[in-house]
This record gives structure tokens, C-alpha cells and sequence, in this order.
């Protein structure tokens, strides 16, 4: 049997530097491969050494939970730019006269008798004198003193608002009523519109501040209060075509998701009620 | 037969029902709070007078301090005061000078050591309406009894003519109190009326905090270390909680009342732990070099707690998910200290104490949303610990503008602050939810 070898003493084919080289480059290779592998994954060695929980890593989108908002590169909150003396626009226009607002066409399941009917037929009443009592409106005299009359916080959220001195009571709010209920409740007539009034006052931060500062926007939503306060069938009835304006006057419902009891000694189970949101309105 | 039968309906269509509906709206402007009146209320025999003088002087004082009405000054009513709605001369009180819209008055006669009050409030503007609120009372006749009975009016006025929002006036504040020699927990009404005490640990006993459904207290006591403790209101004693290594502090509650989170160094740093409201093993929430204490639970959501770090390098603000998850820095425009942040009722904002560089410890609200912040109290002293009462309109805290540290409280816009402890050394107040 022959057995092909070598010879090792071949003058001509020398093995030996060759496996040199072949060594020193394998070693490098493999000295490259443990480096990486050492520099790729020791943070994780020093991850696994901070205690025996992993971190919850969760991929947050907005579903809905209050996020708190990105910092923005704003100026100091503290002191508000726009309640200074500098004010860029200019006295604005008297108060328009009330619109005709739409009154709620009677219910045409029963029959209305004639009284009934006069009522949906009587003219509106006049536009309220409130806003002319003062004269016309004039937001701040050129030298006076900015900031809220009532000591009312700077904060535009509800609580700060509220407390501090008031003008004195006006005229009974203006509401129209239909039926008896208004006539022998006024009390909460005027308690859902004083809340309705503090919950816009929570969300008027949403309303652009052109259409703000234009004070003309209106949105009207209805909705009815059964017996013990709950309140459905909330819609936009007339909005106000701008949908920050018309955001905000539905945050308002949305907080108010109940209302107080409808009166003990009301006969009635629910009552359907009509509210326009007005940023031309002085209060 | 036929004819009876065509009638039948007719029984069901009996009165024309028009149904009833309301058309109001608002504006943007300052609210225009309804004024009433409280007339004296009328003591049946004279060993009631003094009863009578209390009852009324408390439903005053509870409707011109809860920031919804305004009370007409009594030095501008009528000579003669009804007792009963028969009596009531609704001309005497829309007069000029007087203008009011409401009226609240009554009697109180006693017998056999019993107190029989009957209040009414009506709606003057409205001669023909039915009454707003008609209430009989009937207790001991104790002064204390007189006051729980004056607040409940209050508190029942208040819900008519807001529309919803809760009354304060028969709430309680626990609070922090040096007075008996060591730091105990004490407790009183809104007012500073009642101030009696809880614990008689003689040891320290500081932070208490109400469970949502006011029938705990959670509060830390040195055992001799500091401990999370727990005050029992239906058992009046302090309950066994778990005991932990290390500094254990600054409990809060959830929302539920099911879980509680508080600092602990029981693993080296102070850092966040939750755990179970009637005891369990603690979960770690929060993993920072740095200590974290001060935690605040949002009450309305329960789904955010705000709390204190020093991470950066001194007491900051941030807020992170009640498992642990997503912390953010509430950053402040200006350099400080920023501590005890407390979250109001309706989980839009935190109120908490700020020392900015050249100023004092003053007391701000900022805004979650929006982060816009104000300050509340200025050039009055050190004020720290705000704690919000469950309307959402005024704070209690301590301030030392008095000469020595005292609980004040004050409405949310800074404005009515009053004094409700004078004597010893008082701090750490926290109000209750009824």
C-alpha cells in the first residue's frame, strides 16, 4: 500500500511559515470576535446586576391616557403675556342685539291647546340690558391696572376662578322656560347654568384664541335631565362652525355628565333643556 | 259596548302634557354668585336662645367661607325675621340695599333634652315657588349635635345652588399636633371646630392621610424607626400594618382605597413601594439613585402618582404611572425646591410648595395639562403641605405667617385665607372626604 506523504524534507515545499501565518490569522480572527462580542453585550451584564425585576419597557401611544403634554420651549408660564398692558387689539364693538334664537318647536305628539301654543308664538324677549348697563364694553382703559377683578387666580381652570368678590346679583339669568318648571324652580335653572358656566370655564383653554378674543362664537347643544340627575341625548344642535369652540363647550357637557336631582315635588320625570355656549355674553 | 270601548283611550289623554324644557346660556365671563340671606333663627323657649345664636352663626359661617354664595351682611336685615314660611315677607328681602335671592330661616324648640330645628330656604325672587330646601332636625340638644345639624343645612343649601358641586361644611381635617408633648395625630372639623385627638402613641406620628372612603387613616409612626401605621375610624384604634426595614414614610392612597404607596429605604435608597391597604408584600415601583418620597396618587384617574425626587440633584417634581412606568420631570420655570405636591379632587391640578432662590416656601397649582403654574400665597410666611378638600375649591395647609406653624386653609385662588389652630405647634394637615 502506498500512502502519499510529505516529505518533510522537501527543499522546495516548506510548511512551517505557512502555518504561522495561518495561526496568526486565525488567533486575529478569533481575538476580533471575542472583542465584539465583549463590547456588544456587556451592557447587559450590567443590566442583569440591578436586581432581580426586569423594567416594564411599554411602547405608550396616546389611548387615551392623560399624557402628560411634551415640555415646550415656552416662556415662563408664571407670568402671563397676554394679560398685559400691551394689548394688540383695540376696544371691541358694542354688544350686537340678541339673535332670534330658535325656540323649541312644541311637541307635536299631543295636541297643543292654545295656551300652550301662544307661548312658542310670543315674540322673544328683548336682548339683555346687562350688557349695557356699564356702558359700552371696554376691556381695559389704557392705564389700568391688568389682571382679574376678582382676585381670581391667572390659572384658567375652574377653582381659581370662582371664589373672590362678584359684581352684585343682576337680573335674574335669562332663561326661558316652557311648561311650569321654570316658574317654580328658577333656583335650578340658574344651578345647572352656573355649573355649566364653571365647567366651560375649565375647558375655555381649548378655543383658539382669534376666535376667543373675537367673542362671537356660539354653540347650542341640547340635552334632557331625568329624575335623579343623569343626562342623556346630549347633541350639538348649532355649532359654531369653528371646532375648537364647539370642543370645548362638549368637554363642558361631558364634566357635567350628571346633574343635581330634578326637584322632589316635580311631577314630571324629565326635562329637556337648551344651552348655548356664547362667548359674547359678559358673564 | 263599541262606544265604551272608544272611550277607553280617551281616559288616557286626560290633561294636555306640554312637555317641559329649559333654554339658558353662559358666557365666559365672572361668575355671578347668588346671594342669600340667613335670617336668626327663632328659639321656641329661652333656654334655646343660645342654640339658636350657634345654629345660625354656623350656617353663615358655612356659606360665606365655601366660595359658591354670597352671604347678605346681617346688619342689613329686616327687623322682623320669619320662623316659619308663613311669616315670610319676600318684599322685606329683595329690597335694594339687601337684594338677595334666597332666604334660610327657622326655629329650634327643645324638649326633654331633645333639639326639633326646622329650616327652610326659598327662592325670594319667586314669590309663588315652593320652598328650596325644608329640613326637620332632630337630636340631643348638645352644642355639638346644634353644629353637625347647622353644616348639613349648609352643605344641602350649597348642593341646590351649585348645581352638583359637593358642601365642605361637614367635613374633618386630621393634622399633626405637638400640643400634648409628643407629635400625635388629631383631627377637627373643617372649621377648626372639635379639635380632639387620635393617637396617644408618645411617639412621633406625622403624614396622616384619609382613605378614600374616610374610615382609615394612614400615617407615619417611629416604632422607634419609622413605620407605615394604620388608624382605624370604626374600630378608634390603631390597626396592625406590615413593618419594614428601613425608613418607611409618606403613605398615599389609591382611589379605590385597595392600595397604598409610600417611600421606603428598606432596600438602601428611599424609593417608591405600593402595597396592598390591609398589608402584603410591597412592590418596588421606582429604581433611581436618588431619594423618592412624597408620593401623591391622582384621585380621579388612579392612574398617575406625582411625587418628589432629588435624582438630579435637589427635591424636583415628577409623575410616573402607578406601576412604575413612564416618569417625567414636571419642570418649573426657575430653579428651587420643589415639595408636598397634592392633587386636586378632579386629577387636573396639583397644587404644591415651591422655594424658588430668593423666596420663601410659597404655595403653587399648576396645571397637568397645560402646565401653566400659579402661586397662591406670597410674603405670608413659609407654606407647606397643601391638602385639597373634596370640592375641589379650597386647600388646607401650614404656614408659619402667624409666628408660629399653624393650619390655615384658604380658597383655591388664594384669597380667604383663615387660621384654624392657635395653640402648640401644628403641621401635616390632610381633609378628609366627609
Amino acid at each position: 500500500m502506498t500512502t502519499a506523504v510529505a516529505n518533510p524534507r522537501s527543499p522546495d515545499v516548506r510548511l512551517k511559515p505557512f502555518l504561522t501565518i495561518s495561526g496568526i490569522c486565525h488567533g486575529a480572527l478569533i481575538l476580533l470576535m471575542a472583542l465584539a462580542g465583549y463590547f456588544n453585550f456587556r451592557g447587559q451584564q450590567w443590566a442583569a446586576s440591578g436586581g432581580g425585576e426586569a423594567i416594564d419597557v411599554k411602547l405608550v401611544g396616546n389611548t387615551g391616557l392623560p399624557m402628560p403634554k411634551e415640555p415646550s420651549l415656552n416662556d415662563s408660564q408664571i407670568v402671563d403675556p397676554s394679560k398685559s398692558l400691551w394689548k394688540s387689539d383695540v376696544q371691541p364693538e358694542p354688544p350686537k342685539p340678541q339673535q332670534q334664537k330658535e325656540i323649541a318647536p312644541p311637541d307635536l305628539k299631543q295636541v297643543p291647546d292654545f295656551q300652550t301654543l301662544q307661548k312658542y308664538n310670543k315674540k322673544p324677549p328683548p336682548p339683555p340690558r346687562r350688557k349695557d348697563v356699564l356702558g359700552p364694553k371696554k376691556e381695559n382703559p389704557e392705564n389700568a391696572v391688568p389682571g382679574p377683578r376678582s382676585g381670581a387666580a391667572n390659572i384658567p381652570v375652574g377653582p381659581s376662578t370662582i371664589p373672590g368678590t362678584s359684581p352684585t346679583a343682576g337680573p335674574a339669568l335669562q332663561a326661558q322656560t316652557g311648561g311650569d318648571f321654570g316658574a317654580r324652580y328658577p333656583w335650578y335653572v340658574s344651578a345647572v347654568t352656573r355649573r355649566l358656566h364653571q365647567n366651560w370655564q375649565q375647558n375655555q383653554n381649548m378655543i383658539d384664541p382669534a376666535v376667543r378674543a373675537a367673542r362671537q362664537a356660539q354653540t347650542t347643544v341640547t340635552f334632557r335631565i331625568y329624575k335623579d340627575g343623569t343626562v342623556k341625548d346630549l347633541k350639538i344642535t348649532q355649532p359654531s362652525g369653528n371646532s375648537s369652540m364647539d370642543n370645548s363647550a362638549w368637554r363642558a357637557m361631558l364634566s357635567a355628565n350628571s346633574m343635581p336631582p330634578l326637584p322632589n315635588d316635580y311631577t314630571g320625570s324629565y326635562v329637556d333643556v337648551t344651552f348655548t355656549f356664547d362667548l359674547g355674553l359678559a358673564q | 259596548m263599541l262606544t265604551l270601548l272608544t272611550l277607553i283611550p280617551l281616559l288616557f289623554c286626560s290633561s294636555s302634557f306640554a312637555q317641559d324644557w329649559i333654554k339658558a346660556q353662559t358666557g365666559l365671563g365672572a361668575e355671578n354668585k347668588p346671594r342669600i340671606a340667613v335670617a336668626d333663627f327663632a328659639a321656641r323657649q329661652d333656654a334655646t336662645k343660645s342654640h339658636s345664636a350657634l345654629f345660625t352663626q354656623v350656617v353663615r359661617d358655612d356659606l360665606s367661607y365655601s366660595g359658591i354664595v354670597d352671604l347678605v351682611s346681617p346688619s342689613f336685615y329686616p327687623t322682623q325675621q320669619p320662623s316659619v314660611p308663613s311669616e315670610l315677607r319676600y318684599m322685606d328681602w329683595t329690597a335694594s340695599q339687601l337684594n338677595s335671592q334666597y332666604v334660610a330661616f327657622g326655629n329650634l324648640s327643645e324638649a326633654n333634652s331633645e333639639v326639633a330645628i326646622q329650616a327652610w330656604m326659598f327662592d325670594v325672587t319667586n314669590p309663588s315657588s315652593q320652598p328650596v330646601v325644608g329640613k326637620v332636625y332632630r337630636g340631643a340638644a348638645t352644642d355639638d349635635q346644634v353644629r353637625i345639624f347647622a353644616h348639613q343645612f349648609a352643605d344641602e343649601i350649597i348642593m341646590k345652588l351649585s348645581g352638583g358641586t359637593p358642601g365642605i361644611a361637614s367635613t374633618h381635617i386630621a393634622f399633626v399636633s405637638a400640643r400634648s408633648g409628643h407629635k400625635e395625630i388629631w383631627i377637627m372639623d373643617y372649621d377648626g371646630a372639635n379639635q380632639h385627638q387620635l393617637t396617644h402613641l408618645n411617639g412621633i406620628a406625622l403624614t396622616p392621610r384619609w382613605s378614600p372612603d374616610a374610615s382609615r387613616i394612614a400615617f407615619t409612626c417611629y416604632n422607634p424607626t419609622p413605620e407605615i401605621c394604620m388608624y382605624s375610624l370604626d374600630a378608634n384604634k390603631v390597626v396592625a400594618f406590615p413593618k419594614f426595614r428601613g425608613t418607611n414614610s409618606a403613605p398615599t392612597w389609591s382611589p379605590d382605597g385597595m392600595q397604598i404607596i409610600f417611600s421606603s429605604s428598606m432596600n438602601g435608597n428611599p424609593e417608591l413601594y405600593s402595597i396592598d391597604s390591609n398589608g402584603g408584600r410591597p412592590k418596588r415601583l421606582t429604581y433611581e439613585h436618588g431619594a423618592s418620597t412624597s408620593p401623591s396618587w391622582n384621585p380621579k384617574t388612579g392612574q398617575t402618582v406625582a411625587f418628589v425626587s432629588d435624582r438630579s440633584g435637589i427635591p424636583k417634581l415628577y409623575m410616573m404611572n402607578s406601576d412604575g412606568t413612564n416618569t417625567v420631570a414636571l419642570d418649573v420655570p426657575d430653579k428651587g425646591y420643589l415639595i408636598d405636591p397634592a392633587w386636586s379632587p378632579n386629577g387636573q391640578i396639583l397644587a404644591f410648595s415651591w422655594r424658588r432662590p430668593d423666596d420663601n416656601y410659597d404655595l403653587y397649582l399648576m396645571d397637568i395639562g397645560s402646565r401653566n403654574i400659579v402661586q397662591i400665597t406670597r410674603n405670608a410666611g413659609r407654606n407647606e403641605r397643601p391638602s385639597w378638600a373634596p370640592d375641589g375649591r379650597h386647600l388646607v395647609f401650614e404656614s408659619t405667617r402667624s409666628g408660629t406653624r399653624q393650619i390655615w386653609s384658604m380658597l383655591a385662588d388664594g384669597s380667604e385665607a383663615r387660621q384654624l389652630t392657635t395653640s402648640g405647634h401644628n403641621e401635616s394637615p390632610n381633609w378628609s372626604i366627609r
